[in-house]
């Protein structure tokens, strides 16, 4: 059925194809004569260096395809230009390209930066055409990497943390290559995707890590695939990003990687090696501090004073023969996390002649992780080659390839098998190896304590976790120039991505987890996941000039498909511990599964765009999705041969006023006024939610079908209204500029669980019945502070900020858990607020607690009052029992603001590049911070609980120590809501020119460069930024990953 | 290059500097006095100087600063002025002494209620309220430090023996404590002997000879562990012309082919009931009883000296006699918890459930029915049967047959020749009146104390069927 829905598309698509060029090939030949300059005007002029004043000699000033000029030794040139009204172009070797409005003048005059000098004339990657950033109608940045040559080890998506306002990444973890969760202008939907669409060198590049890890809480970026080094520029689009139709909701962000420049062969090579350190620790309690606050939870047990002196670890006596085993002072922290090393070489070789050129990269990463035996190797190489087949005939294809191999251990809240998370927690009594009771250590590992926790060496040493991907990426694009003004363009894609996990968790030294049927002692997995995607662009473009009136426009085709697959096994309790590979699990305890999804999509679009003398600019797309996702009975949608299109129209306008003739004498350099104002959707709303389909399930011993849910054949696309305005601005010959935006996204058709009819079977189905709306401001800011010729500083600044707010919901509030946290969801407020209990100290003494008179509702209906030395919870609904409707907001996850700082200063030979990055107001649930003062159990805890209450009187923060927490101290509550909020040195590099004569080597430059130097925050954690889930009810949610670190690198590289 | 370096470490120390401050004011803690530990915070106190110089002279103030959770019950100055210098000068009763108020774990009055026993850490039990501890009065309450809480009170608490110290003490002085002393034998105990070797051929460890070898006492094993400071127990001591007197007047009840044996025999059957577990005044003397459910008549007027110990207290007696008929109970069998049968005819054996029509009450019976042995029995095993006469009493019902029958009750020493006595019991037909009532058999006398087998005998290949028997004893 969907093959025949594809015929009907492409057919239409044809016919939409050859309606205009039939009627375009008229307007061409009348056009024809206009590129000419029948009349003109002379116009002359001064370029000079910005640094120095100094007269720039050779610098070429060209008016469109029509005139050019070249400077003298003085600097001046003269051209000829139709009117005074437009601007002209400047470029020159080594500087920045500038375009310089006459406004009426026949005199201009203009400085020139280097050309890595971030400014609003330089060129910015837009879908359809590479035009100056001062001609845009959008909101977009672009990224210009410079090499990123002192970036070791970052993948793309943490690259660009800080480097654009309105893109919020934080940091998964600190495991190397996790990547960063990337968000674009606030929330934009509960369940679908909220991360922009990536496109690199043209082609749809699949972000998603389908199906998760079988090594808990591990993420797998496909971005990682991409080395910084190989990138040339990034461009974030924020908004007109309806082109791309229902998958442009969330923006866009496009990766153009590094092509040959010039025909001479170019080599760079750098090599880079560092430390990174083990972050500082969690002030748990030591050897002493715990053997008493051990006693207190051992009496609140119900043990008698014998009891507690008989266990072996309250034995003092030294001929005891457990003596060795239970006194200690463990820092299990030191033991598990260690200072590890990074290594990185990279070559890249760049080339060619007329006729063919090419860009060669090779580059090998070592990047081991902080938690012991852990750690990454990376192997990717990149071949990009452009092709000129014939004068009319163009073509270029763009191959990589990425290999990754690392070693991982668990994280997150498998509080068993995470390494981190048991070196908090392990008694400091004990010890990793087994000892003798004469006090001689074995090399054996010990096994499980005393207190049935874990061994978290065991884990670093003797489990296994293993995983493998290679992503491979090949595109091949031609194109062909039919006449001046018209070119069909192509290109032909295709993805092919494998991951590979194998995991071990061995019997000895780790607690048995509980399967249904059995004891669960050692654990094996293995996972493949697969994925392929074919994508091709078709289209036709024009483009033609009538004297000062530009059009220009695309008519074109995108197509993906995908097709991703997973398949896993999970084994039980191989028979030794030396027998690690999941075929040797017990056969009745063996689990395999799996999931696939096979999804395509349609994109037509149409793209007009429109200026005017350079001043005044509209651009105008549309496109007409078509997807297997959609339902096919969607109301109101336009219909195809049976099949539903979402219509995703968008306009865009800008006016350059600092180029109208009023503003000649201006401080201002450039002022240009944006808005845009369009549709755009997301159909990240399921392969086959929209379909009936069905699941086998076993009943008894006995296989059979059940229905998976309903299939809402009115399921579409969620769809996005976006408004935005803006301003960019530079004054003051360009030392300062800066953009401010404002938008408003409106979000209707959002997907939502909405609650089914009993008689249906089902709890729930899912439609479009949900609407939200964000609404932001955001602001960048570059400035040369100081502009001397040995001395250069300059200063960026970036700072965003959005609310979001639920408009509909379908039944009511909706309550989500993730890791003990919960969320609440209300029409008129933030999407995932954390929702909990209200604390105000604790009760001083029994008095005090019977005068409030509160308490909880046991299993079994019996009230359980608190008593002195028992949190003081909040009665929000005055019945004196305090249960699930006393919760309340306790907090938000999402930043008031957040953004960067830069500064770069240069002098002679050197420079220092720092970045800076901070988020402000997010609120975090630090569940790490939550086990470790629960105050419970057997499990280590901060030194805070030294200041436990322990009888009548006590004033303190911190409640008793009871076994097991009857009452509900620890529960979720603000007292383990932080304030989130960090500024953090990001990267601090130092390099240095070596000076030469020319020789063989172009340049040497030295590098030392460290990351995460200094972070200031209040956060009591490893580090105030990670995310353990892509959804948005898990965010800021500290669930003990493997914390970020700080490391320092130095590094050489050398051009050929 | 070195400019580098000395930029780097500038920043790494700038960083450091300003990233470790965030936990300072939460660890922050929340009374200075919890940075101190038990023996500084007994140090800061003047009025606990003279105890902290008996800690440190004892070479407690280790266990006091070490990691682990402790209550101290300090005296203040003025109330240790009274100890006798002989404690003091003794380091063994001085360690003894000091350990008498520190007990592990903290015990806040808070937890204390009306009253709580405590262990010490001399293995005395002391009594903790929340103002008294034993008979001093708590001053100062409930200050915590780092590893435990610290009371203060106004008396010093002197180590009292405990019973089984006063027992063994006053062997000589009484004939009752001389007699439970002499209870004593060796036992072997595997926990403290040293192995030698494990046999190869057993597998058992081989124990060195003359190792783990410990006395143990008939006395505490059986009855109540007088030597234990966790519980507590009231101990009767008769004088000795008294004892005497009562236990030669039992004497009779416990004849043996030797008379020491009778003679111990009497002194046990006294000794044994004369022992309550948990304290009692005279004033709840009342329903006083022993382990072994014999009231206890103790009159207050006969108290010649009342002794507290450290695990109870002890009453000197002037006179304490037992009434024979309490003494000694009656003894019921019930027909079906036989302990053995002639032979196995399981197939024939009938637990039967029962309703007396009369009363309307449920009762048991066993019932042997075409078992086809003649003279089958069933028998019940009577342990330590006194020398005296039983009345018989017997009740059983003929509710299966028509056909009337007799059964036979033989008493008899187990594996003896001849039986002691038996009779003969006519079961009665459900149907005659009082049927269900129990009958009266004759009496038996038990010439030595011992145990003694009660058989239930079918005559000739009859049925066997019994609902219960029993022996009145007859002093």
């Amino acid at each position: 059925m969907y093959i025949k829905s594809l015929k009907n598309l492409l057919l239409i698509a044809s016919v939409a194809f050859c309606t205009p060029m039939l009627q375009a090939q008229d307007v061409t030949k009348t056009n024809q004569q206009n590129n000419q300059l029948t009349q003109s005007v002379l116009v002359s002029g001064t370029i000079k260096e910005a640094a120095t004043g100094k007269p720039i000699r050779g610098a070429r000033i060209t008016y469109k395809e029509l005139s050019a000029a070249i400077t003298d030794s003085t600097g001046r040139f003269s051209i000829k230009v139709p009117t005074t009204t437009v601007s002209v172009l400047v470029e020159s070797e080594g500087y920045q390209t500038k375009e310089v409005p006459l406004k009426g003048q026949a005199e201009v005059s203009a400085s020139l930066y280097e050309d890595t000098y971030t400014s609003f004339y330089d060129v910015v990657t837009q879908p359809l055409n590479q035009p100056l950033k001062s001609h845009s109608p959008y909101a977009v940045t672009s990224v210009q990497t410079n090499g990123a040559w002192d970036r070791v080890g970052e993948t793309p998506s943490t690259y660009l943390q800080g480097k654009v306002a309105g893109l919020n990444v934080i940091r998964r973890s600190g495991t190397p290559n996790s990547g960063g969760t990337l968000s674009l202008r606030g929330i934009s939907s509960l369940y679908a995707s909220n991360q922009p669409l990536i496109i690199v060198d043209g082609m749809i590049f699949d972000n998603t890590d389908y199906g998760g890890s079988i090594i808990a809480n591990h993420y797998t970026d496909p971005l990682s695939t991409i080395d910084v080094r190989d990138i040339d520029n990034i461009s974030v689009l924020k908004d007109g990003s309806s082109i791309y139709g229902t998958k442009g909701a969330n923006g866009v962000i496009i990766i153009t990687t590094a092509r040959a420049r010039e025909l001479g062969t170019r080599i760079d090579f750098s090599a880079f090696t560092g430390i990174n350190l083990a972050p500082e620790r969690i002030p748990v309690l030591d050897a002493a501090g715990y053997r008493i606050y051990l006693s207190d939870v051992l009496k609140s047990q119900g043990l008698s004073s014998t009891e507690i002196a008989a266990l072996p670890f309250m034995n003092d006596d030294r001929t005891n023969s457990d003596y060795f085993s239970y006194h200690n002072n463990t820092d299990w922290q030191k033991l598990a996390m260690k200072q590890s090393l990074t290594r990185n070489v990279y070559l890249k070789v760049t080339g060619g002649d007329n006729i063919a050129k090419y860009g060669l990269s090779l580059g090998y990463l070592n990047a081991d992780g902080i938690t012991s035996e852990t750690g990454l190797n990376r192997y990717n190489m990149r071949f990009n080659g452009d092709l000129n087949l014939s004068k009319r005939m163009t073509a270029n294809t763009n191959l990589s390839f990425t290999f990754n191999e690392q070693n991982l251990r668990d994280q997150g809240t498998a509080v068993k098998t995470n390494p981190v998370y048991l070196s908090l927690v392990k008694s400091p009594l004990l010890r990793a190896h087994e000892v003798s009771d004469i006090g001689a250590e074995s090399p054996l590992l010990s096994d499980v304590d005393i207190f049935n926790i874990g061994n978290p060496i065991v884990l670093t040493n003797t489990a296994l976790g293993v995983n493998k991907n290679y992503r491979f990426l090949g595109s091949i694009g031609f194109n062909y120039q039919l006449s001046d003004a018209f070119a069909i363009a192509s290109t032909v894609g295709v993805t092919n991505d494998k991951v590979r996990e194998n995991f071990f968790i061995p019997r000895k030294g780790i607690t048995s987890d509980t399967l249904a049927t059995d004891i669960a002692y050692s654990r094996l997995g293995s996972h493949v996941k697969s994925l392929f995607s074919l994508f091709n662009d078709t289209r036709v473009g024009y483009s033609k000039r009538f004297n000062v009136h530009e059009v220009s426009a695309h008519l074109g085709m995108r197509y993906l498909y995908s097709r991703s697959e997973r398949d896993f096994g999970l084994g039980y309790n191989s028979a030794i511990d030396e027998l690690v590979s999941v075929g040797n699990g017990v056969n009745a305890l063996r689990r395999i599964g799996g999931s696939f999804g096979e999804t395509k999509w349609l994109n037509n679009y149409f793209n007009a765009d429109y200026s005017y003398s350079d001043k005044y600019f509209v651009s105008f797309n549309v496109a007409l999705d078509g997807s297997s996702r959609f339902g096919n009975n969607i109301p109101d949608a336009l219909t195809i041969s049976g099949n539903k299109y979402a219509v995703l129209p968008s306009v865009a306008a800008a006016w350059l006023v600092s180029s109208e003739n009023f503003m000649k004498g201006s401080f201002v350099e450039l002022l240009k006024l944006r808005a845009s104002y369009g549709l755009s959707g997301n159909d990240d709303i399921g392969n086959y939610s929209a379909r009936q389909t069905y699941l086998s399930q076993n009943l008894l011993g006995v296989e059979g079908l059940i229905r998976s849910g309903f299939g809402n054949d009115q399921l579409q696309w969620e769809k996005m209204t976006k408004a935005n305005v803006g301003a960019d601005v530079s004054i003051l010959k360009e030392r300062l500029s800066f953009t401010v935006d404002a938008y408003r996204n409106k979000v209707d058709n959002m997907v939502a669980y909405e609650k089914a009819p009993v008689a249906s079977g089902f709890s729930y189905a899912i439609s479009n019945s949900a609407a939200l709306s964000t609404k932001g401001v955001e602001a960048s800011l570059n400035g040369r502070i100081l502009n001397k010729t040995n001395l250069k500083w300059d200063v960026g600044f970036t700072i965003s900020k959005y609310k979001s707010e639920i408009d509909k919901l379908p039944n009511g509030s909706l309550i989500n858990s993730f890791a003990g946290a919960t969320y609440i969801t209300e029409v008129g407020a933030t999407p995932n607020l954390f929702y909990g209990y209200k604390t105000s100290g604790v009760y001083s003494t029994d008095a005090e607690a019977a005068q409030a008179g509160l308490s909880i509702r046991k299993a079994d209906g019996t009230l359980l009052p608190f008593t002195g030395g028992d949190v003081r919870f909040a009665d929000v609904n005055g019945d004196k029992i305090i249960d699930a409707n006393d919760r309340q907001v306790i907090g938000n996850p999402n930043p008031d603001y957040f953004g960067s700082a830069t500064t770069k200063i240069g002098y002679k030979n050197f420079s220092v590049d720092a970045l800076f990055t901070f988020s402000k107001g997010n609120d975090v649930y630090n569940w790490t911070r939550n086990q470790l003062e629960d105050m419970s159990g057997y499990e280590n805890q901060t030194e805070a609980v030294l200041s436990r209450w322990r009888t009548n009187g006590q004033v303190t923060a911190i409640p008793k120590a009871t076994w097991g927490d009857p009452v509900g101290n620890s529960r979720f509550s603000d007292r383990w809501i932080e304030d989130g909020s960090y500024m953090r040195l990001r990267t601090l590099s130092l390099s240095y020119n070596i000076p030469f004569s020319t020789g063989l080597l172009k340049y040497i430059t030295v590098y030392a460069s460290g990351n995460n130097l200094a972070t200031w925050t209040s956060y009591k954690g490893f580090d105030p930024e990670f995310n353990a889930t892509e959804s948005l009810f898990g965010r800021g949610v500290d669930v003990s990953l493997e914390p970020q670190f700080r490391s320092v690198l130095m590094g050489v590289r050398i051009g050929l | 290059m070195r400019f580098n370096f000395k930029y780097l470490l500038l920043v790494l120390v700038a960083a450091s500097l300003c990233s470790c401050k965030k936990w300072e004011d939460h660890i922050a803690l929340s009374n200075p006095d919890l940075s101190q530990n038990l023996l500084q915070a007994i140090g800061s106190d003047a009025n606990l100087s003279s105890f902290k110089q008996l800690v440190n002279k004892a070479g407690l103030d280790s266990v006091l600063q070490s990691s682990k959770s402790f209550t101290v019950w300090a005296p203040t100055n003025s109330a240790l002025q009274s100890v006798d210098p002989a404690i003091v000068n003794d380091p063994v009763k001085l360690k003894k002494f000091v350990l008498n108020h520190i007990a592990t774990q903290s015990y806040f009055t808070r937890d204390a209620g009306a009253g709580q026993r405590v262990a010490m850490l001399n293995g005395k039990y002391n009594l903790f309220t929340s103002t008294t501890f034993e008979d001093a009065t708590i001053t100062a309450a409930d200050k915590y430090v780092s590893n435990g809480v610290l009371h203060v009170i106004n008396k010093s608490i002197a180590v009292l023996p405990n019973i089984w110290d006063f027992i063994t003490s006053t062997a000589g002085q009484y004939v009752q404590n001389g007699f439970i002393s002499s209870l004593n034998y060796t036992a072997f105990d595997p926990n403290t002997a040293i192995v030698d070797s494990i046999s190869k051929l057993t597998g058992q460890p081989v124990y060195r000879p003359g190792t783990g070898l410990m006395y143990k006492n008939e006395f505490n094993q059986r009855v109540y562990d007088l030597s234990r400071e966790d519980k507590q127990y009231t101990y009767f001591v008769i004088k000795d012309a008294a004892f005497n007197a009562e236990s030669d007047s039992l004497e009779k009840y416990y004849q043996m082919p030797s008379t020491v044996s009778t003679d111990s025999l009497g002194k046990w059957y006294v000794t044994r009931d004369l022992v309550v577990e948990g304290i009692y005044t005279p004033s709840s003397f009342g329903n006083l009883q022993s382990k072994y459910g014999i009231p206890i008549p103790v009159n207050a007027a006969d108290i010649v000296e009342t002794k507290k110990f450290s695990n109870g207290v002890v009453y000197i007696l002037n006179n304490l006699h037992f009434p024979a008929a309490s003494k000694f109970p009656t003894i019921r069998i019930e027909g079906e918890t036989p302990s053995g049968f002639l032979s196995d005819k399981r197939s024939n054996t009938n637990y039967r459930v029962r309703v007396n029509p009369v009363t309307g009450q449920i009762f048991n019976d066993l019932l042997v029915l075409g078992h086809g042995v003649s003279g089958y029995y069933s028998y019940y095993n009577i342990y330590n049967m006194s020398s005296m006469k039983y009345k018989v009493y017997v009740a059983g019902i003929n509710d299966f047959q028509t056909s009337t029958f007799s059964e036979n009750i033989v008493a008899t020493y187990p594996g003896a020749p001849t039986p002691i006595a038996s009779l003969t019991y006519a079961v009665p037909l459900s149907t005659t009146a009082g049927a269900y009532d129990e009958k009266y058999l004759g009496d038996i006398s038990v010439p030595t104390f011992g145990n003694v087998q009660i058989q239930l005998k079918a005559s000739g290949t009859n049925p066997i069927v019994l609902d219960y028997v029993r022996l009145v004893p007859v002093p």
